[in-house]
């Protein structure tokens, strides 16, 4: 009988704990945030400002923060956990130190507006990502959301953002059917017709008129194929694709079936292209290693080749060494010499103490838009923030050039830079080789 | 030609991975009657493991295989203990537990999310150890990998198929898999045959988690993906037979190597279709045999798993 | 926190729990009341959201008299623009979408039931169910005539549109949602709070025996399983409408042991049951997230995102421990002619 009772009170406590839950963080939530504690370097007008920003828990804030200074949250909702949890953490950590460097230079101008974030994380689901922003919004009244990766993400939240007004800056997502007008959802990449006009124009420069394409039958992968394919054949060229289905950790078949592809096109003067992200690239490349036709072909990659994760010692240097035999050809999403674009991956290595990941460079810019855009609205009003987004990222010089945003929201002009990886005695390097200029549509050779 | 029989080549390497995945599933759900979804998450402490012990303890690949073996059934048997025994003496339903282990699985998987993240280890890096190729049968790639899984999933097969028939605690394995409540009678400790139990599936699971971590990545979810195609391989086994696991294994494979690549090439079915096929042909095969493959190999009676 | 800050937070809260409700309500029928292994439940849920997609999509195309891709996004600035317009139409293609998506689920449903009727292994039934969901999965993900396979259809307009702003049409749109739900719940209360109730628990209990009795179990089986898949793909209607978009990319097999966990941590066999564990699911999703977030307060130095998910699987090993029959247990059905057996008892005793 006593066992009955303790049970019974038992889950009758764990349900009301969760309650309970729910409704204390309804309540503090909005006035708490994630601990930051760590030092920022913001290079400004050539002097460099180093500063440390505390904001531990919400007594300091108070305390520190006068009556009079407004703190806005911006609410990433970022793929966390799941197949694109690689992806994700990058993109998260890149918009934190977006956030510590405002933060940084709003108190050292004192001037009274400080930024909040509050990460919630999507499990790379469309319904992962509802909840996520549903609890941004409600749960921590995010004045704006940042993120997330895919296209179904932020598709799946599209009709609740519109509904609630709250803007969304994604900083990747490609696909075609949210470029909306009048809409809630602005994107600081480039779709993927973009893209796959400079990779197509960068395997042309080098004199290839055949490719086969290994790319992700997913939204992102597709439409690149597809706008490569466009442009490839256009110039003369033949083009095979190789579909897979990503997020899986065997892709043994499909580098077969790639390497026979290339053997039939004759591997002398076919190109190799990876259309992969960071997780699948490196499995495609670790088999392709053992592959003697493929060992011998050019290959060309997407952006998300050019990242350290490929390299020792983040990698087996026997992936490394592969990349160089193949001399792997890829590019990254800013124009060359983009000094911002050098000292973002400085300040992000010295704030998380490891290398940025690919495309880290547009959820920086992803949250520095968001950013930009409250303190020039100057209040939190959906209505208001949607109108200034546009303005605002075309006067920003991003990590990854400028931002032109058409009238949909999306970033229009995306130049991309060219780059070889050589191998320097122990150390694997990329070098610069050539610059893709969106506007012409032409693969310009740097000299040097 | 030579394609097709290169596919056969992959579908021996993969098969026989997942087939040691596999065992222990059947293996709890056959003598413990405990559907234990969290058995994939084992491969993935076996895989994280082998890739510490390489990577940070420079290790040679073969030398993290019996780490991996324990470390996993440590944890096999810690969720047993913790988890299962109690529910257990409780007399709860199969799919009470199939849903603890549900619970169990979110427990380990996201404990070994934090600690990736906590190490900044990466998400889906390599290791260092990768695999090589040993020497090419007419251009067909033999890789190292292959040379090891194969050998060790026969003795481990054979050997384990031994322990079954000859040995005490076998046989008492296999009185607990007929008949729990006679098992008790004659005094055989259930206790102890379900440790034990749960040390071996997770310990092979944690076998195979070493080398598939080489063979692809570091990922806290190499598991769950692999899951289906556990269940997959087992249910094609019936879920209580051991051979029929094996080959059901293997099946899986081919269905995703062999037979994904002939569709590929006579009817032009897209790549990206392969994870249908282990899908297809479960549910072919068990529309056509219900019971699973078993039936073909031996007349034993089948013990019913559900209601 | 202000008054609208928790209606808003209480009405998504509620939106999601409802469409769980209908979900574990069936599948609670299925399994609780005659012993079906639905591991395959995701698969009649996506047949609900696909036909929304589906017919709202295509309709647009037919009204309009256009035949673009319905994956373009001049489709979906047509679907938007032709509601503005047309603003009693989303509400009809609403309607013909619950019916499309409940007799296409039931249709399924039956059509694998019949396929497999030789199977006398519920489990094997369970994981044939559950490669069908699988399979279902990737075809729509690789066909792209469906619902756009993997780039997703966007632009389901509001079935409310003639409601005018945004806000209250989609106030419309949760109160249907809710009101449907309560209808299932009573429309299977009514079902099961009869002999035909008790008939399916004596299937579910000694099959043989019903079948001794004429209770024909396959028969019956094959009529729960339709109708609780009916009730899953209205279900997924009502997901596609509140979300606007469907893709098949979200109806992976981990949704299905979303909702057995709802099942079995609220008890199987019994209505309320199902209810509590709906509730008991959401609340833990939107409670942990919040309480992450106070966790990362106290400056806990490890990484809280995912211990949201290990608390998760704690309180539910908490309650499968200390209510391992669920948290409303299942009880006697207590017939008329029960009833007064156990008065007289009473009455001798006394």
């Amino acid at each position: 009988m006593t066992k009955g009772i303790s049970s019974y009170a038992v889950a009758a406590v764990a349900v009301i704990m969760l309650l309970a839950g729910l409704g204390l963080g309804a309540l503090v939530g909005p006035s708490i945030s994630p601990p930051i504690n760590q030092t920022v370097t913001v290079t400004t007008g050539g002097q460099v400002v180093t500063s440390t920003v505390t904001q531990t828990s919400i007594v300091t804030t108070t305390l520190t923060a006068q009556a009079q200074t407004k703190e806005y949250t911006i609410g990433f909702a970022y793929e966390l956990t799941g197949a694109q949890a690689s992806f994700g953490n990058d993109m998260k950590d890149a918009g934190l130190l977006a956030v510590a460097e405002a933060n940084a230079l709003l108190e050292k101008s004192g001037y009274p507006v400080r930024f909040k974030t509050v990460v919630e994380d999507t499990a790379s689901t469309p319904e992962g990502t509802v909840r996520a922003v549903q609890s941004l919004v409600e749960n921590h009244r995010a004045s704006i959301i940042v993120g997330p990766i895919s296209s179904l993400g932020v598709a799946a939240v599209k009709g609740y953002l519109d509904q609630k007004q709250v803007v969304l800056v994604s900083c990747c997502s490609t696909a075609v059917t949210l470029k909306l007008p009048n809409d809630f959802i602005f994107r600081v990449i480039a779709s993927a017709d973009v893209q796959g006009k400079a990779l197509s124009r960068s395997v042309l420069a080098e004199g290839f008129r055949k490719a086969v394409v290994i790319y992700r039958a997913e939204a992102f992968g597709e439409s690149l194929f597809r706008e490569f394919k466009k442009d490839f054949e256009s110039a003369g060229g033949t083009v095979i694709g190789v579909p897979y289905q990503p997020d899986q950790s065997d892709y043994t078949a499909e580098v077969a079936k790639l390497s026979e592809e290339v053997r039939r096109s004759g591997p002398a003067e076919t190109a190799v292209v990876a259309v992969s992200f960071q997780t699948d690239g490196l499995l495609i490349l670790g088999e392709a290693r053992l592959d003697e036709t493929l060992s011998n072909v050019r290959w060309f990659g997407i952006n998300t080749f050019r990242v350290p994760a490929f390299l020792p010692p983040q990698a087996p240097a026997e992936i490394a060494d592969f990349m160089v035999k193949v001399s792997l050809t890829s590019s990254y999403t800013a124009p060359p010499n983009n000094p911002r674009y050098f000292a973002f991956l400085e300040s992000f290595e010295k704030m998380h103490g490891r290398k940025a990941g690919p495309q880290a460079e547009l959820g920086y810019d992803a949250a520095w838009v968001a950013i930009l855009t409250i303190l020039s609205a100057g209040t939190d009003a959906g209505q208001v923030l949607r109108d200034t987004v546009i303005p605002t990222a075309r006067k920003y010089m991003g990590a990854s050039g400028h931002i032109w945003m058409d009238e949909a929201g999306d970033r229009a002009i995306q130049d991309y830079t060219i780059s070889r990886i050589i191998k320097e005695g122990d150390s694997y390097k990329w070098i610069d080789i050539a610059f893709y200029d969106a506007s012409g549509n032409t693969v310009n050779p740097l000299t040097r | 030609m030579i394609e097709i029989a290169s596919s056969l080549v992959r579908a021996l390497q993969s098969g026989a991975l997942y087939a040691l995945m596999a065992i222990g599933l059947t293996l709890t759900l056959a003598i413990l009657k405990i559907p234990n979804i969290a058995h994939a998450e084992y491969v993935t402490v076996g895989g994280y493991v082998s890739f510490y012990l390489i990577n940070f303890a420079g290790f040679p690949l073969w030398q993290t295989v019996l780490p991996a073996f324990i470390f996993s059934g440590v944890v096999a048997v810690l969720s047993y203990l913790a988890v299962f025994r109690p529910l257990k003496t409780r007399k709860v339903s199969m799919f009470i537990l199939m849903v603890a282990s549900f619970a169990v699985s979110l427990i380990i998987r996201y404990s070994i999310y934090t600690i990736v993240a906590a190490a900044n280890w990466g998400f889906g890096v390599k290791p260092k150890v990768v695999t090589n190729v040993v020497f090419r049968i007419a251009g067909i790639p033999i890789t190292d990998i292959l040379l090891m899984v194969l050998p060790i999933t026969v003795v481990v097969t054979v050997t384990l198929y031994l322990f079954m028939i000859k040995t005490l605690q076998g046989k008492q394995m296999r009185a607990v898999a007929d008949d729990p409540d006679l098992a008790v009678v004659s005094g055989i400790n259930v206790d102890n045959v379900a440790v034990l139990t749960f040390f071996i599936s997770g310990g092979l699971a944690g076998l195979a988690g070493a080398f598939w971590v080489v063979f692809t990545h570091a990922h806290p979810d190499i598991g769950l993906e692999a899951l289906i195609r556990i269940i997959a391989a087992s249910a094609l086994g019936g879920f209580i037979s051991y051979p029929g696991t094996l080959i059901g294994a293997f099946i899986v494979t081919l269905a995703e190597n062999t037979v994904m690549d002939i569709l590929n090439r006579n009817f032009g079915l897209s790549l990206a279709l392969k994870p249908l096929m282990p899908m297809i042909i479960t549910i072919v095969i068990l529309v056509l045999r219900p019971a699973g493959i078993t039936g073909l190999f031996s007349r034993q009676p089948r013990g019913r798993v559900a209601r | 926190m202000d008054f609208n800050q928790l209606i808003s937070i209480i009405v998504s809260t509620a939106n999601f729990y409802a469409i769980w409700l209908i979900l574990s309500l069936s599948l609670n029928y299925e399994y609780g009341y005659t012993g079906i292994l639905n591991f395959g439940k995701v698969l009649f849920f996506s047949l609900g959201a696909y036909s929304s997609g589906f017919l709202a999509a295509n309709l647009a195309n037919i009204m309009a008299g256009v035949s673009f891709d319905i994956c373009s996004v001049e489709a979906v600035q047509l679907r938007l623009d032709l509601a503005k317009a047309v603003p009693q139409l989303p509400l009809l293609v609403f309607v013909a979408s619950l019916i499309m998506g409940a007799a296409l689920s039931a249709a399924v449903a039956y059509l694998l039931y019949i396929s497999t009727s030789r199977i006398k292994e519920g489990f094997v039934l369970g994981i044939i169910l559950l490669s069908a969901g699988e399979t279902s999965r990737i075809v729509v993900r690789n066909y792209e005539p469906v619902v756009c396979g993997y780039h997703g259809l966007v632009g389901i307009p509001n079935p409310y549109t003639a409601a005018g702003d945004p806000t209250s049409a989609s106030f419309l749109l949760s109160i249907t949602i809710w009101v449907i739900a309560g209808v299932a719940f009573l429309f299977i209360n009514k079902l099961t709070a009869t002999p035909y109730g008790r008939k399916l628990k004596a299937i579910r209990d000694n099959e043989l025996a019903a079948d001794i009795y004429g209770k024909k179990p396959s028969h019956e089986r094959r009529k729960v399983l339709m109708i609780g898949s009916a009730m899953a793909g209205v279900a997924g209607v009502l997901y596609a409408y509140y979300l606007g978009f469907v893709a098949a990319d979200d109806f992976t097999s981990l949704k299905t042991f979303d909702i057995w966990v709802a099942v079995m941590l609220g008890g199987v066999g019994n209505h309320l049951g199902a209810v509590t564990g709906s509730l008991v699911v959401t609340l833990i999703d939107r409670g942990t997230r919040v309480l992450r977030v106070f966790l990362a307060n106290l400056s806990i130095p490890l990484e809280t995102l995912y211990l949201r998910w290990i608390i998760v699987g704690v309180l539910m090993l908490l309650i499968l421990m200390y209510r391992p029959a669920g948290i409303i247990p299942e009880k006697s059905i207590k017939t008329l002619g029960l009833l007064r057996i156990i008065e007289r008892i009473k009455r001798e005793k006394t």
